[in-house]
């Protein structure tokens, strides 16, 4: 706990001042002619952005199947060493009220990049010169009430109907008008849904999803024992979709939760996918609470660590798949599942996909949840169940795959699983009330009864499975965890960032590392978007740490590297 | 069927005319306008993984005896609003495990059509006036009545909030302590905007608590153990903590209030009085399901709080009861700054119980 404090700390204490924007003149003309795969919907006078036709990655995870897997092939494993910084952007310097660290998983429409800041600031950037087109940050005094979170990470926007929508951490939904940035509306979900206040536990980091003229919500605070939901409201109104969210877990006092003093957790922290064809939403949910006393919490605790789909119109339950029964070590089904349309023993069929921070992986049947894969390990997997005194246990409280999402590269049909190898000491509290986790939340909330073991450094992994054979078909470790996730080509590469500021490309078939860039940022704690303008491909990636960034690469970028930055591997939970 | 259940079905039927025929309230010349629902009354029923504690409603809206189509209805303020198809039907999920009481209207009539027309103001006037409502509700029963023997003027009304077999209710009960106090700087003066941290060194649990006002004051909540904990204040960048070595020991089961003086220089709070002091102070919040009479707030009546079985005493003025008022259930979540540790059957004062909109009303059955 008391090294949470120090890192905190360390965080606060670092300062900086960057160049705002730089952009690199030599960057390649672009090409005029439209591709197939164009998405543009919008003149492009209507953005005010570069370009005259776009390949956009419309949603966090690309579609709303989260597949990560973009179909562009002009950057290859051929041409990867040319490719370069076309410009780079450092919020602080455009914003000094913009926080630490980014996990921010950048959507592109039309021309326009649009992230979000720790501390919830967002920004529309020219996609290709970096120009700011709009800025939007919360008010000082909203903003000060985010202090009560300890965690202040944002994953993202949502672009519908000519509105961007995020999320704040005092668990506001808002939305911003797609041109201008001007706030349109926004709602405390607490007048919605009952008691989602930071006072009780909630709060907000993740990317909402947009679909069929609804926005798809969850949040995280199931650490601290709140009551997990998805929600959905109108695009149009900001009012509810749904006759009541989706909730995880019973209410406190309720079936499992009977002798509970806790609400029960099963959060979902992570966005969301959909399912286009069938209007179904599936979403990963996080461990039951408190994490590691489960005494007050008999059997199986379902709903929690699984996978759950549900009617995108009404939040009616259609199946759901747990990961761990009964977990005692935190081991949420973090990241967003995928969708995606696989070989499976030689015959094609629609999946969702789950790695769990577990380190396990899991294929069902989209349709029905029939498991198709079960559990297929792709981490170090041994957890005594935690005593008083303490067990070491693999995979440690960070996973496993954290929030860090997968891809899937149709060629190969390979799913790709960002991960981590990395013990923890659990530590089981003796009792309820040493389980306490209070009304408050923060980071030194999180992970307090483990313990990092001591002389045993983690390192990250990247897995391939063979979707087919349901077999890893190789699996790479990396220096530092993998805590951003990857992106997959048509063209075969999958580009993911580590902890030190690198961006990687990976050949996905050979599972080698074919290119190392340095970005100028502190570390990668996203996956990059990667989006076409007048033909041309780029990858744009967010960096964290002290001096928050976003890269964009393209192919005869500005090859100048940054410095090497320090691997912030954070505490027991900072990545929620 | 038991009595009980053929009385709510009774009150279920009575809500349902008392629907169709609100529009006669409405302007003369408006016609009359109702929203039906094929079932307004449901029983708690806890929740159910499989989701079966969600229950499908169909409605539908009549104006002058002919289906509306492109209405928007409202259940409860703040919810979904629901759309009338070609029919004048909706659908409504219920969601059975949490107490409700929802009132349905009719929010907008600006796209509604009657056979295909656009409405006139008549029909509008009309929809305006359509009412129901959905409520959620554990079933009371009277298990008995007697005079209160400090009053022969009151009564005292045995009653017990039933459930369903197999599910339990989490009635009134403690729910955590308060940890509040006031930091001051060395000067004794309050300091605003201090964030007061507790926490275990070895274990799960911390607390952080609201800033400090301008009194300096602050609180939070907190299930304290008799264990070794940090204590942290933080004042903008600065963070004030105890002296390495120390922790600071939170008395069992007890709210406490702590007093905090800055140091002037430097970032170490001196762990002794005057400069740190604790004391243990009274009260805890408490949360948990209650029921109360639905009368005038300037009605006084006492109820206790129920027991594991819901059983609860009612006290009220005879002539009160005699008119046989509704009960209500409300969800309450209260701090009460007493030293005695409330428990079931203990009396809850005059007033303390207040019904809110969305509390449902009872009508209690006859033992």
């Amino acid at each position: 706990m008391k090294k949470t404090h120090a890192l905190i700390g360390t965080a606060l204490a670092l300062l900086l001042a960057i160049s705002a924007c730089t952009r690199n003149d030599n960057e390649a003309s672009p090409s005029p002619s439209p591709t197939p795969e164009q998405t543009a919907t919008t003149p492009p006078t209507a953005t005010g952005a570069t370009g005259t036709s776009f390949d956009n990655w419309g949603s966090y995870g690309y579609t709303l199947a989260n597949t990560r897997h973009v179909p562009f092939t002009e950057i290859t494993a051929e041409n990867v060493q040319d490719l370069g910084v076309i410009w780079s952007a450092d919020l602080k310097a455009l914003d000094k009220d913009v926080k630490n660290g980014n996990q921010s998983y950048p959507v592109v429409v039309d021309g326009v990049v649009f992230v979000t800041t720790a501390g919830n600031q967002v920004f529309a950037l020219d996609a290709v010169t970096g120009n700011q087109i709009w800025h939007w940050k919360p008010t000082a005094e909203q903003a000060a009430t985010f202090a009560k979170a300890g965690i202040i990470a944002n994953r993202g926007v949502a672009v519908g109907e000519g509105k961007v929508f995020t999320l704040a951490i005092d668990n506001s939904l808002i939305a911003l008008d797609q041109k201008t940035g001007e706030l349109v509306k926004m709602i405390k979900l607490s007048d919605y849904i009952d008691g989602v206040t930071l006072e009780n536990g909630y709060y907000e980091t993740t990317a909402p999803q947009y679909y069929k003229g609804n926005v798809y919500i969850g949040s995280s605070g199931g650490d601290n024992g709140v009551r997990g939901f998805v929600a959905a409201f109108r695009a149009s109104d900001l009012t509810p979709a749904w006759d009541s969210p989706f909730w995880t877990v019973p209410p406190k006092g309720q079936d499992w939760l009977a002798n509970s003093r806790f609400q029960g957790g099963g959060a979902v922290w992570n966005p969301v996918a959909i399912d286009e064809e069938t209007d179904l939403v599936y979403f990963a949910t996080g461990n039951p609470a408190p994490d590691f006393y489960g005494a007050n919490r008999p059997g199986d605790n379902p709903h929690t660590d699984s996978v759950v789909a549900v009617n995108a119109m009404t939040g009616k339950l259609v199946w759901s798949r747990q990961e761990v029964s009964h977990d005692l070590w935190d081991y949420d089904a973090a990241a967003s599942p995928m969708i995606i349309n696989a070989t499976v023993k030689g015959e094609k069929k629609k999946l969702v996909v789950q790695g769990g921070k577990s380190g396990l992986w899991f294929a069902w049947d989209a349709a029905t949840g029939d498991v198709v894969w079960d559990g297929i390990p792709f981490a170090k997997i041994d957890h005594p169940k935690p005593t008083a005194e303490g067990v070491i246990g693999y995979p440690g409280v960070l996973g496993g795959e954290n929030y860090a999402p997968e891809s899937y590269d149709p060629a190969t049909n390979y799913v790709l699983i960002p991960g981590i190898e990395q013990p923890s000491i659990f530590k089981a509290a003796k009792n309820e009330d040493e389980a306490a986790t209070p009304d408050f939340p923060g980071a030194a909330a999180f992970g307090t009864v483990v313990e990092e073991v001591p002389d045993v450094k983690g390192y990250g992994t990247i897995t391939a499975i063979d979707v087919d054979t349901g077999k890893q078909a190789y699996q790479i470790k990396t220096a530092d965890q993998q805590r951003g996730g990857l992106t997959s080509t048509g063209s075969g590469l999958a580009f993911f960032g580590e902890l030190d500021g690198k961006l990687n490309a990976l050949d996905v078939k050979a599972g080698k590392v074919v290119w190392t860039f340095q970005t100028s940022g502190d570390n990668v704690q996203s996956a990059p978007s990667i989006f076409k303008v007048d033909g041309k491909e780029y990858v744009v990636v967010t960096t964290g740490g002290a001096k928050p960034k976003v890269h964009v690469f393209g192919l005869g970028g500005d090859k100048t590297q940054g410095s090497a930055g320090e691997a912030d591997t954070g505490g027991a939970h900072s990545a929620q | 069927m038991t009595k009980a259940r053929l009385f709510v079905l009774l009150i279920a039927a009575a809500a349902l005319w008392t629907g169709t025929c609100a529009g006669a309230n409405a302007p003369a010349q408006a016609p009359q306008a109702r929203i039906e629902l094929e079932k307004t009354s449901f029983t708690v029923k806890t929740w159910r993984t499989d989701g079966s504690h969600i229950a499908a409603v169909k409605g539908k809206l009549i104006c002058g005896g002919q289906p509306v189509a492109g209405a928007e209805v409202q259940a409860g303020l703040n919810k979904r609003r629901l759309r009338t198809g070609e029919d004048g039907s909706f659908d409504l999920r219920v969601d059975r495990s949490l107490l409700a009481y929802a009132p349905i209207r009719v929010v907008s009539a600006n796209e509604a059509k009657i056979a295909g027309k656009p409405i006139g103001q008549r029909e509008a006037d009309g929809l305006a006036s359509a009412f129901a409502a959905i409520t959620v509700y554990h079933p009371i029963q009277v298990i008995g009545e007697k005079s209160d023997e400090a009053d022969a003027s009151r009564v005292n009304v045995q009653a017990r909030i039933r459930s369903e077999a197999g599910d339990a209710i989490s009635f009134f009960q403690v729910d955590k302590y308060r940890i509040a106090g006031r930091v001051e700087d060395a000067d004794g003066n309050p300091v605003k905007g201090a964030i007061v941290w507790i926490d275990r060194d070895r274990g799960e649990g911390f607390a952080k608590s609201t800033p400090t006002d301008g009194d300096g004051k602050y609180e939070m909540f907190y299930w304290p153990e008799e264990e070794e904990t940090n204590l942290t204040v933080i004042v903008g960048p600065r963070r004030y903590a105890l002296p390495e070595g120390k922790a600071f020991v939170l008395p069992r089961h007890t709210s406490v209030d702590i007093r905090i003086r800055l140091p002037r220089e430097g970032v170490i709070i001196d762990d002794k009085p005057p400069t740190l002091m604790c004391e243990t102070a009274k009260g805890a919040t408490y949360s948990g399901l209650l029921a109360g009479l639905d009368v005038p707030p300037d009605v006084p009546y006492t109820v206790t709080i129920p027991d594991r079985d819901g059983r609860f005493v009612l006290t009220v003025a005879k002539e009160v009861w005699e008119r046989r008022p509704a009960l209500f259930e409300t969800r309450l979540t209260k701090f009460i700054g007493q030293e005695k540790v409330l428990k079931a059957g203990d009396a809850l004062p005059v007033g303390f119980v207040a019904a809110n909109d969305q509390d449902p009303r009872v009508i209690p059955s006859a033992s």
